[in-house]
C-alpha cells in the first residue's frame, strides 16, 4: 500500500526537526521523555522511509532463536539445526527440553556459510577453465 | 531438486549454482544424483581424475555440513508412479518438501506430474525462465557474476548466453528481449 501523500510531508517535516537525532523530548505538559540511542535511529529510519513514499515494518531480533527459527534463517531443516548444535558448531542452553541458540550465533554461521559455498563455486569455475571444461 | 543432468554440463552446473548464490533457489541434491555427475564427468572427460572437477568435487557438495546435500529418501507409495530407476529422486523431492524436481529427463517429467503430490517436475530451462520471470534484475546479476569468474578466459556477457544457448534456449530468448 502506498504511504499518503500528506504522511509523507508529516514525516519530512519531523525529519527536519528531528535532524540532531535528539535523545529526549518535552511532552506539551512539560515532562521530559528521554529515549535508547537505538529508538532514535529507528524513528528516523522509519521516518526517512515514509517520506520516500515506502512502507517501514519493525523487525524484532531476539538474542536467541528457537530451532526452527534458526532453520529459517540458515535455510535448512530443523533436524540439521539440531545435528549442528550436536556437532557443537552452533552453541545452545536447554530451556525445559527446548533449545535456545544464540541469534550472533546463528547469524555467524549463516554468514560462513555463505562465504564457503561462494569460495567453492569460484573454485569449481576456476578448475573448469583450467581444464577447459567450458571450451 | 536437482537431478543430475541439469548439472552437466559445468555451464549448466554454473548458471543454476550461481542462480543458489544469489539466493534465487535452495537446492537439494543427493549423494546418489553426485555420483551420477562423477560418472558423466569420467565419460567426456576420461583424462581427469574423477571426482576432481564439478559439482561433486569433495569440498563442495559432499561436505557433509553442506546444507543442500539431502540423504537418500526411501520410495513411499506416492511415488509409485515412478520409473523404478528414477524414483529415489522424486522420494528425496518429498521428503525434503522441494516444490520442484528439475530434470531434462522429460520421462520423469511426465511421470512426476500426475502424481498425487505438490511435487512439480520441471526442465531446466523452464526453470530459470521462471527465476528470470520473477527476478529478472537478479538474473542480471548473476549472468555478471558469471562473466566476473571466468578470469583465466574471458568471456564477454553476449558469448556467455550464446553458450547458454543451447541449454537453455527460452531462457536466453527471453533475457535476449528484455534487453532489446
Amino acid at each position: 500500500m502506498a504511504t499518503r501523500q500528506d504522511d509523507r510531508a508529516l514525516a519530512s517535516e519531523a525529519l527536519a526537526r528531528l535532524r540532531h537525532r535528539p535523545r529526549r523530548l518535552t511532552l506539551p505538559d512539560g515532562r521530559t521523555v528521554r529515549f535508547p540511542k537505538a529508538a532514535v535511529d529507528g524513528l528516523i529510519e522509519m521516518l526517512q522511509a515514509v517520506a520516500a513514499g515506502d512502507t517501514a515494518t519493525v523487525v524484532r531480533n531476539p538474542r536467541e532463536l528457537t530451532t526452527q527459527q534458526a532453520a529459517t534463517v540458515l535455510n535448512v531443516s530443523r533436524p540439521t539445526v539440531v545435528r549442528l548444535v550436536e556437532e557443537g558448531r552452533i552453541p545452545a542452553r536447554m530451556i525445559g527440553t527446548h533449545r535456545r541458540l544464540p541469534a550472533s550465533a546463528v547469524l555467524q554461521l549463516h554468514d560462513e556459510m555463505i562465504a564457503r559455498r561462494r569460495h567453492t563455486l569460484d573454485e569449481m569455475v576456476a578448475d573448469a577453465e583450467a581444464l577447459g571444461l567450458y571450451d | 531438486m536437482l537431478d543430475a543432468n541439469v548439472l552437466v554440463p559445468i555451464l549448466s552446473c554454473d548458471l543454476l549454482l550461481t542462480c543458489f548464490d544469489h539466493d534465487l533457489h535452495q537446492p537439494v541434491v543427493t549423494l546418489r544424483i553426485l555420483h551420477k555427475i562423477d560418472h558423466s564427468l569420467a565419460v567426456d572427460f576420461p583424462q581427469l581424475d574423477p571426482g576432481a572437477v564439478g559439482p561433486s568435487r569433495p569440498t563442495n557438495c559432499r561436505d557433509p555440513h553442506a546444507s543442500h546435500t539431502s540423504p537418500e529418501a526411501d520410495a513411499t507409495p506416492a511415488v509409485d508412479g515412478v520409473n523404478a530407476k528414477d524414483r529415489h529422486v522424486a522420494a528425496t523431492g518429498l521428503a525434503t518438501r522441494s516444490d520442484l524436481v528439475v530434470t531434462n529427463d522429460r520421462r520423469l517429467r511426465r511421470e512426476i506430474n500426475p502424481l498425487d503430490t505438490s511435487l512439480r517436475a520441471v526442465s531446466g530451462d523452464e526453470f530459470v525462465v521462471s527465476l528470470h520471470r520473477t527476478r529478472p534484475n537478479d538474473i542480471d546479476q548473476v549472468l555478471e557474476a558469471m562473466v566476473a569468474k571466468r578470469t583465466r578466459q574471458p568471456v564477454a556477457r553476449s558469448d556467455l548466453l550464446h553458450a547458454l544457448a543451447t541449454p537453455f534456449p527460452r531462457f536466453v530468448a527471453e533475457v535476449g528481449a528484455r534487453q532489446d
